[in-house]
């Protein structure tokens, strides 16, 4: 079986592949655990990467960004009109500097050439032996003819192959390769051989300036080692949770014949595992790791093999596999399982909560991984985040610990926006929420702006960014704030992503009038309200939502 | 679109809006390629300041972004060079030891998660500075391999190769730091 490439990988994180290289590689990585394994590490070290390389410096730098920047124009004395494109380059006076100083190293080099030659004429012209360094220069063929030909001779009766090579060697000696080329065409010798053909003097180097010349193209990246240590890491896949923190460096693969082993061998240890009373999770359903392979391979990751990767392992070798599998309460021991975003990738620090006789709070590792001690059927567990939408669940025996959230304002299944509060929703209907356990294995839900220019992703982000504040805030001008951002979207946006943004605009005036509710508040949600109805196709899910919303509001403000 | 244009013309409070509605943006990848704050401010303020100056050559109908981007990671691939040149202003070392500029020093801060992050930081600086750009649009910045292309001037196939390549040695600094370690 052909491995996929780091480049295929790479691309597939991207989600950048071909439509008919894609489906090749989705068809692989059904089959190739250890290609599933390297994607998974691939992905969540992007996810790593990505907030290991990001920083808010808070709303507080922004908010006189705008100013300073004036300010340091002002201080540049920059603050008169932009400079506009008319002037051609080369008028500028940097373009003059430019030009001159291009024409003064022309000269000079046309100079040195012409002395150079000159010399070396005068001096096969004085000796009609010449020096042995000479001779070394020349070859046999033209140091016999040297003394025949005359220095300057006719330029124009040089064959093709003569000044094309001259002007290959100016090329490589002056900056610029066509004045010079033909100038030195011109100052050229051409010497004329026993047999007729003539041929330039010069032959210093040819060898020397042809490496030179493919010196560029031979430079370039060295490949990268292809692959990374599946077989070795599955082989530590399989050891006992004691070595979980000692880091495995990512070699390349060693051979494919101990992989079909430890493979088995994994197998064997989980489906041995998951036959434990405790904290043991039956596997996922099938049918879920098709559709889309780098959402559920993550999940894979839970293995702990980039735990351990990383040298932080905790608590998941503990209570098992997170793997999508339900949860067994059959026993008091510590239940585990992970926490992704919509994109697969692992969450870091996501707090997740139990309550119902007490209340037990834990975090998500680095690898999003967490176990929680003593849960049991009828617990709320629920899972925030900043910048997600918080997961509520009443636990029950087919509640699942593989937990996707979405970002804030995309409507995903779980998507508050959508369901309302789901805590209030869900608290009385234990046993319900069926959704979840798919939800961690089901396709990452597409959202609807990313095929939206960066300015109008970046307001979308910025409007997420708001909500996620105003929901962890809970103040009425924040969900306004959010609100104001969300009809800044709308303003840029057709279709689906305006129907989306008007959404998270009603929802965002509804949090605000719930909090503290106002006759203006009240004014501004009943408007959009009518707003969103009258323009969301008939077919959006939403609608009812909206509806239900607005019948709320009638019955709220009858009473 | 008619913000840019109004800036093209010298409406200074046209481009005050542009950089309020891009500040975000332009300080995230200031921040990934510097990764201190002092570097991160200054990166971003002087994008402005240089946006302003060369907004007459913009051409409009193009995403303002990518260009924005290839202003920062131009002004990024001099200060390193600069850096260079004259190590004893180097962040190097500092990346180094796992702090960074601009961020509490106090050794009980700094957990797990950090720890790693420091790491993580402090290989990706090590990348060569055409893989440091490729990879904070990707994974910090999210462009599409076409913005990514419009930001740095080069094919969509040396995107995608490039990103491979820098994916490819950030992972095996990473698994030579790790083997440090232990």
């Amino acid at each position: 079986m052909k491995h996929l490439t780091d480049e295929q990988l790479s691309a597939l994180l991207d989600d950048a592949l071909a439509a008919g290289e894609r489906a090749a590689c989705d068809a692989h990585l059904a089959d190739c655990e250890a290609c599933r394994t390297r994607l998974a590490e691939a992905s969540a070290l992007e996810g790593s990467l990505g907030k290991a390389l990001t920083h808010d410096p808070g709303e507080g730098y922004f908010a006189d960004f705008a100013e300073r920047v004036a300010k340091r124009i002002a201080d540049r004395r920059l603050d008169v009109a932009p400079e506009a494109p008319k002037k051609p380059w080369l008028f500028t006076p940097r373009g003059w500097m430019f030009a001159g100083s291009t024409a003064a190293l022309l000269v000079t080099a046309g100079l040195a050439w012409m002395q150079f030659h000159n010399e070396q004429n005068v001096v096969r012209a004085v000796a009609p032996r010449p020096m042995t360094q000479l001779r070394e220069q020349v070859t046999p063929r033209e140091s016999d003819g040297a003394q025949a030909e005359p220095p300057a001779q006719a330029p124009t009766a040089s064959t093709a192959p003569a000044p094309t090579a001259a002007e290959e060697r100016a090329r490589n000696a002056t900056p610029n390769p066509a004045a010079a080329g033909s100038q030195l065409t011109r100052m050229h010798e051409v010497r004329t051989l026993p047999d007729g053909r003539q041929v330039p003097v010069d032959r210093s180097a040819p060898g020397a300036n042809a490496d030179s010349r493919q010196e560029p193209s031979a430079q370039g990246f060295a490949a990268p080692a292809t692959g990374s240590a599946i077989a070795q890491m599955k082989k530590k896949s399989v050891t006992p949770a004691a070595e979980a923190g000692a880091p495995v460096p990512f070699a390349a693969p060693s051979g494919a014949p101990a992989r079909d082993k430890d493979e088995k061998e994994e197998l064997q240890a989980s489906s041995e595992a998951a036959a434990a009373p405790a904290p043991a999770m039956k596997t996922a359903p099938p049918a879920a790791n098709a559709p889309r392979p780098a959402a559920a391979l993550s999940q894979d990751t839970a293995r702990g093999q980039s735990l351990r990767a990383w040298g932080t392992a905790k608590s998941l070798v503990l209570g098992g596999r997170a793997d999508g599998a339900k949860l067994n309460l059959s026993g008091l021991g510590p239940h585990c399982g992970k926490v992704h975003d919509s994109r697969g990738r692992a969450l870091a620090g996501v707090q997740v909560t139990a309550v119902q006789n007490g209340v037990r709070t834990t975090r998500t590792d680095a690898e999003g991984s967490f176990c929680i001690d003593g849960l049991k059927a009828g617990d709320t567990l629920s899972v925030m985040h900043v910048g997600f939408d918080p997961y509520t669940v009443v636990v029950t025996p087919s509640t699942s610990l593989a937990i996707t959230l979405e970002p804030v304002g995309t409507l995903g299944p779980n998507s508050t926006m959508l369901m309302g509060k789901q805590r209030s929703l869900f608290s009385d209907a234990a046993g319900t929420h069926t959704a979840a356990p798919s939800e961690s294995l089901r396709a990452p839900s597409p959202d609807v702006y990313s095929g939206q220019s960066f300015g109008v992703r970046q307001l979308v982000r910025d409007a997420r960014d708001v909500t996620s504040v105003a929901r962890r805030e809970r103040t009425a001008p924040r969900f306004e704030q959010a609100a104001k951002q969300w009809a800044a979207v709308l303003g840029q946006v057709k279709g689906a992503p305006a129907d989306d943004a008007r959404f998270q605009y009603v929802s965002a005036l509804r949090e605000a009038y719930h909090l503290e509710p106002t006759r203006d508040r009240e004014a501004r949600f009943r408007s959009a309200i009518t707003a969103f109805l009258a323009l969301a196709p008939a077919t959006l899910p939403e609608r009812a939502t909206v509806t239900r919303w607005e019948a709320e509001l009638n019955g709220a403000s009858g009473r | 679109m008619a913000l840019i244009a109004a800036s093209q013309t010298g409406d200074e409070k046209a481009f005050g809006e542009l950089v309020r509605r891009y500040q975000r943006a332009v300080h995230r990848l200031a921040w990934s390629l510097t990764r201190n704050d002092s570097d991160a401010d200054d990166l971003a303020q002087e994008t402005f300041v240089r946006a302003w100056g060369a907004i007459g050559r913009f051409e409009l109908g193009q995403p303002l972004y990518p260009w924005l981007a290839r202003i920062v990671t131009n002004q990024a691939f001099s200060l390193f060079r600069h850096r260079r040149r004259r190590p004893e202003t180097s962040i190097e070392p500092l990346v180094e030891a796992g702090q960074q500029w601009g961020v509490e020093d106090d050794p009980a801060q700094h957990t797990a998660d950090a720890e790693r992050d420091a790491r993580l930081r402090a290989c990706f600086g090590e990348l060569a500075p055409e893989h440091q750009a490729v990879l904070a649009l990707r994974a910090v910045q999210d462009l599409s391999y076409d913005e990514i292309a419009n930001a740095l001037s080069i094919p969509i196939g040396t995107v995608m190769s490039r990103l491979s390549r820098a994916r490819g040695e950030l992972k095996r600094r990473l698994a030579g730091r790790s083997g440090e370690i232990t």
